[in-house]
């Protein structure tokens, strides 16, 4: 259900969205990122990273990310988190996830 | 914007006090002194519903949200002097039937969570080890995968709640990078887990602490907690509830201890001027009026935040910081305005100096908090 003020962006625009975010807050210069490459088992990033990493996505995406769903089967990878956004928007709609 | 308690809160929160009043009072000092965790005051905190006060009522919880166990866990700070024993309920709450709840499977909310509520079942995480303390996720425990199930092998330590507890959440590396810790449920009497000695503490004496040995512990494939690799995420989102469920009753403690502060600065005279007419002690009472009001608010706002909105990090974060530094320097300043009685163990107040000094580095020490809301933004 998404409203018209804010309508529910394409699949391939939201995976650009969280990789441009990678590139430009978390990844060590130089480094690329492909859309299923796995973000969490290596050096990737680390254990503040994926809190930045889900902050963006909640406040960028406009979902509220509840604690259980903050498992690596919806945040392993830029597709994968994609996917997650899609499902949490398509449930609830973009909403306020911030006073 | 709202800044009011609902009826219910109210009344949840009144409940506590008279509670924490009639149960958590008696008696302290001496189980202070020989550090004794009192299994009767833990089943009367059950009765009362703590434990199963966050725990959904299918599995005979009070189903209650973060911010009304907020309100209930300051009003037994407030109420009570075992500050040990609450904070052995609130890391019981938060950290081991929290992950559960969240997580865990259909057979494992089955099989543990009514016995956490009642109370018969007591919960201890395990996630500090000898070498990795601050950087808790540098973890040395290693589970492999091993007959159809997991080979849990380290040591963890500072475990609250390890020398009575019944169940165990450990988490141990199972690969490499975030995605690489898993969290492990790990029932007491599971052949290769062994409970070290009780480990003494200068505060929170009435809350036992002990080390947690994995010899080649078996367990089986259901142990997983929300799924191999997600131990990471799952701890982050632990410690975010716990930050701000065990320092509720920080903000009922330093309330209490306002309130008698300013009895006293107005009794109390020296020669015939009461201690309170001096500007000294009136600014210091006013500094402890303000921290308090600012520290009450940032743990109001992460635990509406979180029960509304899903994750609060940076708001969690924020709140521990601000609150367990108040509450230490809230402490201080009793001690201070007592003078010598202050520092008797008859005027209960060095107790609660010692218990709050435990504050600053439970559940991620100041400066990781400050670490944490400094690299959210990108720093350090
Ligand atoms: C009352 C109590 C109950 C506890 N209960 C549990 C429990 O139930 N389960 C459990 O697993 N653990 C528990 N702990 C352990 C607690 O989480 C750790 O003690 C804490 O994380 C700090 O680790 P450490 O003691 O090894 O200190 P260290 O990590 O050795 O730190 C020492 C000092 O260095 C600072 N420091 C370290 N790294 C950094 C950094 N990167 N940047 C800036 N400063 C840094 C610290 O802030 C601290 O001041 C408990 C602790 C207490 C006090």
């Amino acid at each position: 259900m998404a409203t018209d003020a804010h309508p529910t962006p394409e699949t391939s625009e939201i995976e650009g969205r969280i990789v441009e975010f990678l590139h430009r807050e978390l990844l060590e210069p130089g480094v690329t990122i492909g859309r299923d490459a796995d973000l969490l088992s290596g050096e990737v990033i680390d254990s503040i990273g994926i809190l930045r990493l889900a902050t963006f996505v909640g406040e960028e995406f406009r979902i509220v990310i509840q604690p259980a769903d903050f498992v690596v089967e919806n945040f392993r990878s830029v597709a994968v988190i994609a996917g997650y956004v899609v499902r949490a928007l398509a449930a609830h709609g973009p909403g306020d996830t911030r006073p | 914007m709202e800044f009011e308690w609902t009826a219910d809160q109210l009344r949840l929160r009144r409940g506590a006090v008279e509670f924490a009043r009639a149960r958590l009072v008696e008696g302290v000092a001496g189980r202070d002194r020989e550090g004794t965790f009192s299994r009767e005051a833990w089943q009367a905190c059950a009765e009362f519903g703590l434990q199963g006060l966050l725990v959904p009522a299918e599995w005979n919880g009070g189903g209650q949200d973060l911010l009304s166990a907020v309100a209930v866990f300051e009003g037994l700070g407030y109420g009570a002097r075992d500050n040990g024993l609450v904070f052995s309920v609130a890391a019981h709450a938060a950290s081991c039937e929290g992950p559960l709840c969240a997580f865990g499977s259909e057979a494992q909310k089955r099989e543990w969570l009514p016995g956490l509520a009642e109370g018969s079942v007591i919960g201890a995480t395990a996630i500090t080890e000898p070498d990795s303390g601050s950087s808790a996720l540098s973890l040395a425990t290693t589970a492999v995968p091993h007959d159809d199930g997991w080979r849990l092998q380290g040591s963890k330590t500072f475990v609250t709640n390890g020398p009575v507890a019944d169940l165990f959440i450990i988490y141990a590396r199972t690969g490499p990078g975030v995605g690489g810790v898993t969290a492990f449920l790990v029932p007491r009497h599971t052949s290769g887990l062994v409970v070290g000695a009780p480990i003494e503490k200068m505060g929170l004496r009435t809350s036992p602490m002990s080390q947690v040995f994995l010899e080649d512990c078996w367990v089986p494939a259901s142990a997983v907690v929300g799924g191999v690799g997600s131990g990471a995420l799952i701890f982050s989102q632990v410690m975010e509830a716990e930050r701000l469920l065990v320092m509720a009753p920080a903000i009922g403690v330093m309330q209490r201890l306002l309130e008698r502060c300013v009895a006293h600065a107005r009794q109390r005279k020296v020669g015939s001027v009461p201690i309170g007419k001096h500007q000294a002690i009136a600014h210091r009472l006013a500094d402890m009026d303000v921290q308090l009001e600012a520290a009450r608010l940032l743990l109001y706002r992460a635990a509406w935040q979180r029960a509304r909105h899903g994750t609060a990090t940076r708001e969690s974060a924020m709140a521990k910081l601000a609150v367990s530094e108040a509450y230490v320097e809230t402490c201080r300043s009793a001690v201070q305005i007592f003078g010598t009685y202050g520092y008797t163990v008859e005027y209960e107040l060095e107790r609660e100096l010692r218990d709050a000094l435990a504050a600053t580095l439970y559940v991620g020490t100041s400066e990781i908090q400050r670490n944490l809301i400094a690299g959210l933004r990108g720093l350090g």
